[in-house]
């Protein structure tokens, strides 16, 4: 008897840590590079001799679906097309990121607009005084600020651009930047990433299928929340009723 | 409590302070040289409500990485160049591409503007709508009958009783490594900031500066339909907010209607 209301409570609670994934979703619907955090249920926690299973939420971070293009018009703002992710050197390491907009800061260092350097195949990536520009396949190129337009411009090297076997391998963090899991490896022999210029990635949350994932969440809450009462009604029912003489 | 009612909530807010940067936008919708912002979103941090096991396991880590939010990361100052508005008069300028004029402010700093409206005080100096003398500064000779100003920003004046034309200042303009990093003072100036790098000085139309164009004013660069897009946007993601908010709050409310 009380099993069933054990794994009514854990189902309620599970739903609304459903519902705390799908609000977290929903607040970012303007966030660019956002990619959806998805839940799944699994049947965990079996114990031993007992006939049910607590069913136990998970989280995952979905990277296939991906956010419409917003377009900036920027050449400094720069999206990736196909899985993979530019590389920002933080305090805490290396993170990855799906958007860049790339600034030169006052010492030539090529910075994202969070200020996190931007990384190259060969690391820390100077431009000093010039402008940088990045092709499709990522190279960076220096052009002059007074002559943009030359013909033969400098460059400075490529782009620092992760693949990764699965989505799996990164955990997530807050300002759109990931971190690679322990154990886990980059996978260069994956296809690299066509870089896209003037756009951002924007955030790959849409409402309607969200909102139905909402309601969904808050309705089965509610069937659990029945199931729940309708035990604790024949719990009652055993107690008060049936030892009635 | 749930999470999802304070998460939610910074959706909310995040989308209010989204809508005061449109409505400043569309409110400078005809400010000389007025630069649209725009805001950013950033998701706020993660919290792993049952940590990933085994990192070498492979298949996908068991964990629950539940998300605190949004907020506004920054707002950023689109500096695209804003239409050219022809006024015909010889002391309106437009900057044609990359470059600020420099005004000498009350406290002696130098404020940038786009905002080439010049008039000449009682004093015969050239100066800006606020009263504040332009940088370098020129002295328009009191018997000036007209003055030229090239696109190099070399002013000249011809005079009431003779048709000799006289060099009387320079124009100098300057530009910065990263203009987004400027600080907005209001009054259509900018001041420079560590992120925005030190002033570049140079003449009109040399050096990645662009040439003045006199007669003629920079508008703004909002477009008002762009404006209005993202106003109904930043709306209904507002709304959406709400409505998880009141989700949250039924099932809450079911939760204590549990208790019999």
């Amino acid at each position: 008897m009380t099993g069933g209301m054990k794994v009514a409570g854990a189902a309620m609670s599970n739903f609304a840590s459903r519902h705390d994934v799908i609000s977290n979703n929903l607040a970012n619907i303007s966030t660019p590079g956002y990619a959806r955090e998805d839940t799944f249920v699994e049947r965990l926690g079996r114990v031993e001799a007992q006939p049910f299973a607590l069913p136990e939420v998970q989280s995952r971070t979905d990277f296939r679906t991906t956010g419409e293009p917003i377009l900036t018009g920027s050449p400094s703002d720069l999206s990736l097309e196909g899985s993979g992710f530019f590389a920002l050197l933080t305090d805490d390491g290396v993170r990855f990121s799906r958007n860049v907009s790339l600034r030169v800061d006052s010492e030539g260092v090529v910075r994202d607009r969070t200020g996190f350097p931007v990384l190259g195949e060969h690391g820390l990536m100077m431009a000093g005084d010039r402008v940088p520009s990045v092709t499709a396949d990522g190279e960076v190129l220096l052009l002059d600020r007074e002559d943009p337009d030359t013909t033969d411009p400098v460059s400075l090297d490529r782009l620092r651009l992760a693949t990764f076997r699965t989505g799996d391998d990164l955990k997530r963090g807050e300002g759109g930047l990931y971190e690679l899991r322990n154990g886990r490896s980059e996978d260069i022999s994956m296809t690299r990433p066509t870089v896209l210029n003037g756009q951002l990635e924007g955030s790959a949350v849409q409402p309607v299928p969200e909102l139905v994932r909402m309601i969904e969440a808050m309705r089965s809450y509610e069937a659990a929340a029945s199931a729940l009462k309708a035990t604790d009604r024949s719990l009652d029912h055993a107690v008060n009723d049936i030892a009635r003489v | 409590m749930m999470r999802a009612l304070s998460t939610a909530a910074t959706g909310m807010q995040a989308q209010q302070l989204n809508v005061d940067t449109i409505a400043n936008n569309l409110a400078n919708v005809n400010t000389a040289a007025f630069k649209k912002t725009s805001v950013r979103f950033q998701d706020l941090l993660y919290q792993d409500l049952r940590p990933a096991g085994d990192p070498a396991r492979l298949g996908p880590p068991s964990e629950l990485a539940i998300g605190h939010g949004t907020k506004l990361a920054a707002t950023e100052r689109a500096f695209q160049q804003g239409t050219t508005e022809q006024t015909d008069n010889p002391l309106n300028l437009a900057i044609e591409g990359d470059g600020f004029f420099q005004v000498r402010r009350t406290d002696g700093t130098i404020g940038y503007t786009r905002d080439g409206a010049f008039f000449v005080s009682a004093d015969g100096m050239l100066v800006n709508s606020d009263g504040l003398y332009v940088e370098p500064a020129i002295q328009v000779p009191d018997d000036a009958r007209q003055l030229f100003i090239s696109q190099d920003g070399l002013v000249s004046v011809n005079f009431i009783d003779s048709n000799d034309t006289e060099d009387i200042g320079q124009i100098e303009l300057v530009r910065f490594l990263n203009p987004a990093g400027l600080s907005a003072m209001g009054r259509n100036q900018y001041q420079q900031t560590p992120a925005s790098g030190a002033p570049i000085a140079g003449t009109p139309g040399s050096a990645g500066i662009g040439g003045v164009l006199q007669g003629f004013l920079e508008g703004s660069n909002v477009e008002v339909v762009d404006e209005m897009v993202s106003l109904i946007t930043a709306q209904r993601a507002y709304e959406i907010n709400s409505k998880a908010i009141q989700t949250a709050d039924s099932m809450l409310s079911q939760a204590t209607q549990l208790v019999r």
